[in-house]
């Protein structure tokens, strides 16, 4: 039977896509990363809570605090993205609709996270 | 059998809520919740790079009672999905899979994002409350 079946057929069957895999272990890896991160952004925000705000603004001139804060922003938006996708993929039935929303959420995710990014840069160099 | 005619696997509603499903529905929302939330934490930096925060809508809106809510809220959600988060992990992990430890770590987690909820909001008004 093998014989006479295609070989790319019977990778796909045996061995699936090889993409399901990769999102799996994505958000798994994102969510250890997570783990540190949102402790870190607790602790963070909780700190500026009574503060001026010329204070706030130096708490974000210290490197490792920005560097920190990216990489949450970096971590949860991927976390979020492909979280979001899985929930499409179950509840959003119309090809076409999933689609959209896909897009929709992949566009507005890299947008606020690009912008998250820059305002951290301003608030660090400026 | 056509598309259209072929059964439905039962939905959501007709199962007894139990922890462990009501629980993991909610592994959803939270992380749905959290998700919700980070334009919020974006406008802050953006607000706080780019405009007068003293001034600016977004202070006037987070310091509304529907603002504190919505911050309430997030709070509640990146709390939980935190816990049950470690709690999917271990699972992924192979450790936790016997009922009984299904349910403690299920009350755990409960229990935890009150608590962590609570004291968040205790420490920030210890400090003078919000105010930008």
């Amino acid at each position: 039977m093998i014989g006479k079946t295609p070989g790319r057929a019977i990778n796909k069957t045996l061995k699936g896509s090889g993409e399901g895999s990769h999102a799996w272990l994505s958000q798994r890896v994102s969510a250890v990363g997570l783990l540190l991160l949102s402790l870190w952004l607790g602790f963070f925000l909780l700190r500026l809570v009574g503060k001026s705000h010329s204070e706030i603004l130096v708490c974000f001139k210290n490197p490792y605090q920005i560097t920190c804060f990216s990489l949450f922003l970096l971590f949860s938006f991927y976390h979020g993205w492909l979280g979001l996708v899985e929930v499409i993929e179950d509840y959003a039935h119309c090809p076409c609709i999933k689609g959209i929303l896909k897009i929709i959420v992949l566009l507005s995710f890299l947008f606020l996270g690009v912008l998250g990014m820059i305002s951290l840069i301003k608030l660090f160099m400026g | 059998m056509s598309q259209a005619n072929r059964p439905l696997s039962p939905h959501l509603q007709i199962y007894k809520p139990q922890i462990t499903s009501v629980l993991s529905i909610f592994h959803r929302f939270t992380g749905i919740g959290v998700v919700l939330g980070l334009p919020i934490l974006v406008w802050f930096l953006c607000d706080l790079a780019f405009g007068d925060l003293n001034e600016g809508l977004f202070a006037t809106v987070m310091l509304s009672s529907f603002g504190k809510i919505l911050l309430g809220g997030w709070t509640f959600c990146l709390a939980f999905h935190f816990c049950n988060g470690i709690r999917h992990l271990l699972w992924d992990m192979g450790w936790g899979f016997e009922l009984p430890t299904v349910h403690c770590t299920g009350w755990i987690v409960i229990c935890a994002s009150f608590i962590i909820t609570g004291v968040v909001w205790v420490w920030i008004a210890c400090r003078g409350g919000l105010c930008l």
